[in-house]
């Protein structure tokens, strides 16, 4: 069910991730033709920006899932059983809360945006959206690690 | 005793940074040691953009920014951005803090300004096509950044708006045919050396507001002596600051001459009085834009007209 | 306890909390985050998080990461970078260690169309280990190669590196492109003759290919013509002002999906893997980049790099010695932080002095790549070797660490011959800009 929903998750935000790659790379060859002949669109470079901020928030959860992320196995590889798979469940605890701190803190750092009535430099677009977009995709990563966490304590409970 | 900390964007060896610098020396020297600041230039506290936040989230005491890296969190600030005609940094400064002084904006309630100043005429300069009159603006690519890029359309010219590290190899290889920036970026930025011709765009000059902001908390725990000590510093860092501006743009205008086949091209006063009409609408688009957010948009830009009037006379 | 002792407790606790495989970046997040709030406030470092995370997302210099992370991914699915490699093999694969030579050339292309050297180690990884392994070539030798052929990716323009470089110091980020040619073959050369004493020294790590007449050597240069275009094309159109860097990485991974699809291999299935690959890649690293740069913070209030940057600029020394020293912290310092945020820290300190002394800006930017090379292979932060171990699991970090070593010594030798020759670097930059240098 946790696996399931996970799965679905991961894939819809990279799916995401992979429309905003897209155009962001359509949208700096227009900027750098659309200028060549002297018609340049006001905002392109921020818009590249933002959906960088895009690409990679919504990265976060399909990254977490195939173990994107680095770690260094030296004493962790030594370890196996039960002690492994503690080590394991304790990783994944002190990550879920690191990641889910720095959700909610994007989420609180997005309504003082709001409140501030901050818009982007050129376009006028309100910025709190990309922080906001952000905080949920750390949301989901935190959906990730947690999956990941259960499967490590039913290993865990095998032993 | 009491040690806080300083935020500056300003990377060390800019004049703005130095005298930051001396602020934190001079203030640790009058206060007999009562209160240390620490000195963090160049962005490694916090980034530009965030400076303001910066200091109200605890993250830095104190920090130096600028207003115009937050489009719409200081409205009413953002008049001194405009392109009211600015004549040198001595009067971009007095009409930043006088604006202040006199309009208290709600928008910098959250923490104790300490002082405000503003670099000196921002003007036009281009690479290959000097421009005498407004008809020579059409057609023109001129890098800008946020509401100059508004004073570059309202003028006839095509704005290509990025941030001021990107502007050198712009135009450098022609990807931009002209820059609107202040005299001193020629010599700062090295953009003299791919700019040729300055356009005494005076009529027009615009500015860019900095802000020097302390978290309020901490400011409120200060002892009295050393709140009326630190005043009296940042008085006398204001006057500093404009001389400082306006020397940087003598040395700015002082190298781009110096180089091989560059002109200073002025304007008449038939000509002026076109380039002042011409970006009236930028100013009335503000003051229309003020009236929606419900601020009295007029009244706020007479305010800062009324003070530059009375600054740009007296020099 | 006062700030420095705590930041070099933060230093011990985040390499133990390494040895436990928790991902690199939630460790320096995590150790800045609570150093932070130890220093400043809880609520200080709560904010901290917040804004660096959506800071480094935000980053307008570091936009150009999922695209040319794209562009290498195009090339890796259109089967670019296997031609680019099967040339590379023929040139040198009669030679003892010719394979492990040749990943070090195709590093050095890959790294012409690519800014990032974790991309160029973990595209040419892909490539070039199984090439390796199939041929019985030592798995330290391998993976060192493209650990630290890998790191060509950010002396080869593009650069990620220099363009963060650029910004910190107001330099002209073409210049610093333009600098890094000539030294990126340098240290190419040096990686190959670094191969060739391994060998020497160890026969067995390097089997011996076939050999090919010169007519295959170049019938298959022309396999590469339509790279050589676009790389002509990107590196051209950034110079002649066509597009800026940005623009560039879009521009250039459109053209290389392009030839893909001309040469019908860009698939759905390859486009899709080649998205996926980029979005993982790309995410990574800058999450690497966002720990460290929480990490980074938490340092700055501990005021410890200014206090080591101080002591260096104030020494009473020649040049020569204050670089090397400065040489010394960046290559202690990178085995403690990621390079790139000791770079952000450090070069507005050090950038004055180095100046001061006489020293060319640019120069010094390619001094800085040299060391933040030797920071991506050197443990216990080394991303590249991440980045490889990541993809030949069955190779131990340890081995990949000991493979980059002959490399870092290859490095060194190389920052020597540019401390002692800086027109290597300075020359070639000034010829280029003297010609487009307007109004004289
Ligand atoms: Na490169
Ligand atoms: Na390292």
């Amino acid at each position: 069910m946790l696996e399931r929903l996970t799965s679905l998750v991961s894939r819809l935000f990279s799916i995401a991730a992979g429309a905003a790659l897209v155009l962001m790379m359509a949208l700096t060859c227009l900027d750098a033709i659309l200028r060549d002949i002297n018609m340049p669109l006001v905002g392109i470079n921020e818009s590249v920006t933002y959906l960088g901020a895009l690409v990679l928030g919504f990265s976060l959860p399909m990254t977490q899932r195939r173990g994107g992320q680095v770690g260094v196995e030296l004493l962790s590889r030594k370890l196996t059983g039960r002690p492994a798979e503690a080590l394991a469940v304790l990783v994944s605890l002190v990550s879920l809360i690191l990641c889910a701190v720095t959700a909610w803190q994007c989420w609180a750092y997005a309504g003082e945006l709001k409140a501030s009535g901050e818009v982007s430099m050129n376009l006028g677009l309100p910025v709190h959206l990309v922080t906001q977009a952000i905080a949920v995709s750390f949301g989901a990563l935190c959906l990730v690690i947690l999956n990941q966490m259960v499967a490590a304590i039913g290993r865990l409970a095998a032993k | 005793q009491q040690t806080l900390t300083y935020s500056n964007f300003f990377p060390p060896t800019h004049a703005q940074s130095v005298l930051a610098q001396q602020w934190c020396d001079e203030v640790a020297k009058r206060t007999d040691g009562k209160l240390r600041v620490q000195y963090f230039p160049g962005q490694t506290l916090t980034k530009a953009p965030q400076a303001f936040e910066g200091v109200t989230a605890g993250l830095s005491d104190i920090a130096m920014g600028c207003f115009s890296y937050t489009r719409g969190r200081f409205p009413v600030m953002e008049v001194v951005d405009l392109p009211l005609g600015y004549q040198n940094g001595q009067a971009a400064t007095a009409v930043i803090n006088e604006v202040y002084a006199q309009l208290k904006p709600k928008e910098l309630d959250g923490v104790e300004v300490l002082y405000l100043h503003a670099h000196g005429p921002g003007l036009l300069f281009t690479k290959d096509k000097p421009v005498a009159k407004l008809e020579d603006m059409k057609g023109l690519k001129i890098r800008s950044h946020g509401s100059s890029a508004r004073l570059v359309q309202a003028l006839g010219g095509t704005p290509v708006t990025m941030a001021m590290p990107e502007s050198y190899q712009a135009l450098s290889r022609g990807t931009v045919d002209g820059s609107v920036h202040p005299t001193e970026s020629n010599l700062g930025w090295k953009l003299g050396e791919v700019v040729s011709y300055r356009t005494a765009s005076f009529p027009v000059a615009y500015t860019t507001g900095f802000f020097v902001v302390m978290n309020k908390a901490k400011w409120d725990a200060l002892p009295e002596d050393v709140k009326a000590t630190v005043r009296q510093v940042n008085q006398e860092w204001i006057a500093k600051s404009a001389a400082a501006w306006d020397k940087a743009d003598e040395a700015g205008l002082e190298y781009f001459l110096s180089l091989p086949g560059r002109k200073d091209i002025a304007l008449d006063a038939a000509e002026s009085a076109r380039w002042a009409a011409a970006a009236k609408p930028v100013l009335d688009e503000y003051a229309k834009a003020m009236d929606e957010r419900g601020f009295d948009g007029k009244a706020i830009v007479s305010a800062a007209q009324a003070a530059l009037a009375k600054h740009n006379a007296a020099k | 306890m006062s700030p420095d002792v705590v930041g070099l407790v933060g230093i011990i606790l985040m390499l133990m909390i390494f040895l436990t495989g928790m991902p690199v970046t939630y460790v320096m997040a995590l150790v800045g985050w609570l150093g932070f709030s130890y220093i400043v406030s809880p609520e200080a470092g709560l904010q901290l998080l917040a804004r660096d995370m959506v800071g480094t997302f935000q980053s307008s210099t570091l936009v150009v990461v999922p695209l040319f992370t794209l562009m290498g991914q195009f090339a890796l699915q259109a089967g670019v970078s296997k031609r680019l490699y099967e040339v590379a093999h023929r040139f040198t694969g009669a030679m003892p260690g010719g394979l492990a030579m040749a990943t070090v050339l195709a590093c050095t292309g890959f790294g012409a169309v690519c800014g990032s050297s974790t991309a160029t180690a973990a595209t040419m990884a892909t490539v070039g280990l199984p090439e390796m392994s199939r041929r019985n070539y030592s798995p330290a030798l391998a993976t060192g190669a493209v650990a630290s052929g890998g790191s060509l990716g950010m002396l080869m323009p593009p650069s990620v590196v220099l363009i963060v470089y650029g910004v910190l110091t107001e330099a002209s980020i073409g210049r610093l492109f333009v600098a890094g040619i000539i030294p990126a073959l340098l240290i190419a050369h040096l990686f190959i003759v670094a191969i060739a004493v391994v060998c020497w020294l160890r026969p067995k790590a390097c089997p011996v290919g076939e050999s090919y007449s010169w007519a295959d050597k170049f019938a298959a240069l022309r396999e590469v013509g339509e790279v050589i275009l676009v790389f002509l094309l990107v590196l051209g159109g950034l110079v002649r002002g066509w597009f800026t860097e940005i623009e560039a990485g879009g521009v250039g991974a459109m053209l290389m999906l392009m030839v893909g699809l001309a040469r019908r291999q860009m698939t759905w299935l390859a486009f899709r893997k080649a998205l996926n690959d980029t979005l993982w890649t790309s995410c990574m690293t800058m999450m690497l980049v966002a720990g460290a740069v929480v990490f980074g913070h938490f340092l700055t209030i501990t005021r410890i790099p200014f206090a080591v940057a101080e002591l260096v600029a104030g020494l009473d020394w020649p040049a020569w010695a204050v670089i090397v020293a400065i040489g010394a912290v960046y290559l202690i310092g990178g085995c403690i932080i990621d390079a790139l945020a000791l770079v952000m820290l450090t070069v507005p300190i050090f950038l004055p002095i180095v100046t001061g002394l006489g020293f060319d800006t640019i120069w010094f930017g390619v001094i800085i790549v040299l060391l933040t090379q030797m920071g991506v292979i050197t443990p216990p932060v080394g991303i590249n070797v991440y980045v490889v171990q990541g993809i030949a699991r069955d190779v131990k970090l340890e081995a990949i660490f000991k493979g980059s070593m002959p490399f870092l010594v290859a490095l060194i030798v190389g920052m020597l011959i540019l401390v002692t020759f800086p027109l290597i670097a300075t020359w070639l930059p000034d010829q280029v800009y003297q010609h487009l240098a307007v109004g004289r």
